[in-house]
């Protein structure tokens, strides 16, 4: 009976030992996943890596979602990412709506926006465009502004297509921005995304 | 006295419950990066210390690592310097974007430069931290670097633009060599 009751105990312990394990690493799944960080920084609808934070000294659950979710990204000396997916409301993208992303030239090298499937992969399409930049966007009569239709139906001009997905989302990425666009960095230097339809 | 041992043991092993819970959430996080780069070169595992050439990435041929940029021709190395020092060697671009980065084991950047520094033409010689190769002697310090861990990814960038187009970018692309030097 004794020796029972001894064998019940121990189990009972692997057991709470073996459920600590799988709470622990359980959450560590969960908060990767979630895409919460302490290192993130929120302008609008756009999230992006906090002032005084980089990808490489981030905390270790920062450096995990990279990992998972957009391995070998470059540091802000670099590239400054943001990303979204939802519109400037707050309300998730759905793709089968239509939006439109109104913007000015953004001041860096080279400037894009890139629209991912639900798994963060490029989108099939029947016009085989994944994202605009500085050079093949079309400018407004202006020549610095521009809007790109974010649309599952076909547009005539800057269409950039979300079709047959379940979710969406963007990315912009900014890659060596002058100094006055790092510090500069506002809701108001972000494009805007409306939904139209 | 005595019927405060019981509580007294099973305090300690709810204590010890919880700190195995917050070991193996920090486990977890820490390893995640690790498995997801051994996941990757895997996929490369008859290729190490040796370039590979991407295509530009499209809907159908980029569907492996998450998040790739549409306007950039990728190519990689997979390196492993256990036994050798690499020499990387090419030409960089003169009118678009162009870098070469390095990441170590934990998928993090240690390293980068791009065509703004690096003119016509790069050679530069990655080593373990810490090697005191005879390979590397008499070589700049500039042109050499060192890895935080002995596995690691090089990444190059050429961004596909109206000065170079995918045609004339491929060329440069494949003009990467790769010499494996004695450690």
């Amino acid at each position: 009976m004794a020796l029972n009751q001894k064998v019940k105990k121990i189990a009972l312990g692997l057991g709470l030992i073996l459920l600590a394990i799988i709470l622990g690493s359980g959450i560590g799944i969960y908060n990767i996943s979630s895409g919460k960080s302490d290192s993130q920084r929120t302008i609008g609808n756009w999230k992006t890596v906090d002032k005084d934070k980089d990808l490489n000294t981030a905390d270790l659950l920062t450096i995990a979602q990279v990992a998972v979710y957009g391995p070998y990204a470059l540091t802000k000396k670099e590239v400054i990412y943001l990303s979204t997916n939802t519109d400037s409301e707050g309300n998730e993208l759905d793709p089968k709506a239509d939006y439109v992303i109104t913007g000015k030239k953004l001041d860096a090298k080279y400037w894009s926006i890139t629209a991912y499937d639900e798994n963060g992969f490029l989108i099939k399409n029947p016009i085989n465009k994944y994202s605009y930049n500085l050079e093949d966007v079309k400018y407004q009569a202006d020549s610095i502004s521009y809007k790109i239709n974010l649309s599952g139906t076909e547009k005539t001009e800057n269409w950039l297509p979300i079709n047959n997905v379940k979710k969406t989302s963007l990315i912009i990425r900014l890659y060596l921005p002058s100094d006055k666009l790092r510090e500069n960095l506002t809701i108001h230097t972000l494009p805007v995304i409306e939904k139209v339809k | 006295m005595a019927a405060a041992k019981p509580l007294i043991k099973k305090g300690i092993f709810a204590l010890a419950l919880v700190v195995i819970a917050v070991t193996f959430y920090y486990l977890t996080i820490w390893a995640t990066p690790y498995y997801v780069q051994n996941k990757f070169a895997s996929k490369s595992a008859d290729y190490i210390n040796t370039p590979r050439f991407g295509d530009q990435p499209n809907a159908e041929n980029s569907r492996v690592i998450p998040l790739p940029n549409p306007d950039f021709l990728y190519s990689t190395i997979n390196y492993d310097l256990k036994e050798n020092v690499l020499k990387i060697s090419g030409i960089v671009p003169d009118s678009t974007y162009w870098s070469i980065s390095a990441y170590q084991e934990n998928t993090t950047n240690y390293f980068v430069e791009n065509e703004e520094k690096v003119k016509a033409k790069f050679e530069y010689y990655l080593a373990p931290e810490g090697s005191t190769s005879e390979a590397l002697k008499n070589i700049p310090k500039e042109k050499i670097i060192y890895s935080p861990t002995s596995k690691g990814l090089i990444l190059f960038r050429y961004l596909v633009s109206k000065a170079y187009p995918v045609k004339e970018l491929s060329e440069l692309q494949h003009g990467v060599t790769v010499e494996k030097l004695a450690k």
